[in-house]
């Protein structure tokens, strides 16, 4: 188990929880959904558990070892929700800044850093933008070279907070194919917040329902079925297996 | 261009302006007199000419003086803006030279005499005020930058209200006249102790912020995401506002106010080599050193009376600063 959360519950005033009680394990390599409607604290979860947040009770287990926060652990990139930047760096420099963590506090990035964020600039497909400046890019793209940069540290787990967020759908697409090829490749376990269930489907083995007082993790295959779309986000849908019109996909189509 | 050659570019401007400046004047001496002068005295002639003394004795200082000031005060605020994520954050943001203009003004009303001790209280009180803002930042449970931000306000303003104090009870004829003209900045009186009493914060602080050069870079992405880059933004902004404020107690205390030069420069210098503290930081410092050596050699051409040079930033910032920004559009 790469990652685990034992008996966690999080209240940012001390009275309400906003989780209660979460207990799950990732295994390694594993690709994780964690679903559920607006402000249900799916971002809160995340935050929580890479140590941005420190969760009231309970704790995460990184590789069996308890541990406050995995910021500082080269194993970890986190790609927080789509962030617009003001300030005019070049793309490189940011993706760069995915290095940090192999850096003395008093060291820039050397020749072997550049090589690097080169190649997870190649690796991502956006090696032409290098020298372009970030606030000139549009969402789809600078996500990507947030991506880039997660890949530049080399980490073993990649957390996304709704890469898919304020995209089109073919950036939708294209993000997510990217992420999921990535992840293979490299051998990168992956927890992905999103609220579309189609994409969840689409991309992961695993999934997290987050509900008001309730959650549940297992397999996509088992728990993301018309029950749990209702019993989480309220609405009645219809999981249509595309097969016999010859496409091997199953799609959701909502009936409210 | 790369950024190399643009840094080694402004080194030759600033090293080219620096000499002009030693013989321009209103006593104005021949070019190859000022370079006779400098390889007599390194090769251990010592003339006693009132040339010689002019360039040794007055401008010499003056101009290094000039170079530690305005490298200092640009680097800081470039040092500033990118750890507050705001181009118009200036060097004095949590209250620096109200403090130091504070202490400069009560040693002149209670020290009238000793120059030494008005230069200690104005770094001193420099060094308190940014230690106070960062204090009442602290009164909120956030340490956020907005809070600190606010501090700095609160503790300008408070100093800047015992300064007027200071001016309503201090003598009208001698005390009054000092303090004012103190607080207008000028390079008047400089000598090689200035120099040395400066350069030590100055160097010091400059180094470190050179030091932590790629983590500007970090902090300005914001707490969060400097977190999960792995930087921990609040031990990293501590130390870097403490090397700040060194370098602009530093700068006050030998110069007085100077405005506009922290925020203008390093905006400039954006426009040129762009947004990566690698080479910002040190370009900022070298433009801000061409630009307080070729203001301060108008102060004290311009008009037969020497000008407070903190007047003529002020002046000259305001256009420039217009010219910037009009220039890059509204973002």
């Amino acid at each position: 188990m790469i990652l685990e959360v034992k008996d966690a519950s999080y209240s940012y005033d001390g009275k309400n929880y906003i989780l209660k009680d979460l207990n799950l394990a990732i295994k390694e390599n594993a690709i994780v959904s964690v679903l559920g409607q607006n402000g249900v604290g799916k971002t809160t979860f995340l935050k929580n558990l890479i140590g941005l947040y420190k969760w009231t009770d309970g704790s995460t287990f990184f590789r069996g070892e308890k541990v406050k926060s995995l910021l500082d652990k080269k194993e970890l990139a986190y790609v927080a929700q789509a962030q617009t930047i003001a300030l005019p760096y070049k793309v490189l420099d940011l993706v760069l800044m995915g290095r940090t963590k192999y850096l003395s506090a008093f060291s820039s990035p050397r020749k072997e850093d550049e090589v690097i964020a080169c190649d997870a600039l190649k690796q991502v497909g956006i090696y032409h933008l290098k020298d372009k400046k970030a606030n000139e890019l549009s969402g789809g793209q600078l996500q990507m070279v947030y991506l880039a940069r997660a890949l530049a540290g080399k980490p073993k787990i990649i957390i996304l907070d709704e890469p898919e967020a304020h995209l089109d759908f073919k950036n939708q697409k294209i993000i997510l194919d990217k992420i999921l090829e990535l992840a293979k490749t490299n051998g990168i376990t992956c927890i992905i917040n999103t609220h579309s269930p189609e994409n969840a489907l689409k991309i992961s083995g695993y999934t997290l329902f987050l509900g008001k007082d309730s959650y549940e993790f297992g397999e996509t295959e088992k728990i993301l079925n018309e029950e749990n779309i209702s019993k989480y986000f309220g609405m009645k849908s219809k999981i249509v297996d595309l097969n016999y019109i010859g496409i091997d996909k199953k799609t959701f189509v909502l009936i409210d | 261009m790369t950024n190399k050659i643009k840094s080694g570019l402004a080194c030759i401007i600033l090293i080219l302006v620096s000499f002009v400046a030693l013989f321009l004047g209103r006593y104005s001496i021949a070019p190859l007199e000022v370079i006779s002068t400098i390889v007599g005295r390194l090769n251990g002639v010592v003339d006693q000419s009132f040339n010689a003394t002019v360039i040794w004795d007055i401008r010499i200082p003056r101009v290094i003086l000039n170079v530690l000031v305005g490298f200092g005060l640009s680097i800081s605020g470039a040092a500033l803006q990118g750890i507050f994520k705001n181009n118009l954050v200036s060097p004095d943001i949590l209250g620096v030279s109200s403090g130091a203009g504070f202490g400069a003004a009560f040693a002149l009303l209670v020290f009238p005499k000793s120059n030494n001790i008005l230069l200690i209280a104005a770094f001193v009180m420099g060094l308190v005020s940014m230690f106070l803002s960062y204090i009442i930042s602290k009164v909120k449970l956030e340490d956020t930058t907005l809070s600190l931000v606010l501090s700095g306000v609160i503790v300008g303003s408070f100093f800047n209200a015992l300064i007027s104090f200071i001016k309503l009870v201090a003598d009208t004829e001698s005390v009054l006249p000092a303090i004012t003209y103190w607080l207008m900045a000028s390079f008047v009186g400089s000598s090689y102790d200035k120099v040395i009493l400066a350069s030590i914060p100055i160097i010091i602080g400059s180094l470190v912020i050179l030091l932590f050069r790629w983590r500007i870079n970090i902090l300005s992405l914001g707490d969060e995401e400097a977190e999960s880059l792995g930087v921990n933004p609040k031990k990293t902004r501590i130390i870097l506002i403490i090397a700040t404020t060194l370098v602009a107690s530093g700068s006050v205390m030998v110069a007085g106010i100077i405005g506009w030069v922290g925020m203008l420069i390093p905006n400039m210098s954006r426009e040129i080599v762009g947004a990566d503290n690698r080479y910002l930081l040190i370009f900022s410092g070298i433009m801000g050193a061409i630009f307080l050596v070729l203001v301060d050699l108008l102060a004290r051409t311009l008009t037969s009376a020497e000008i407070p040079i903190g007047i003529l930033t002020a002046i000259l910032g305001t256009p420039i600063f217009i010219y910037v920004f009009g220039k890059r559009g509204v973002k």
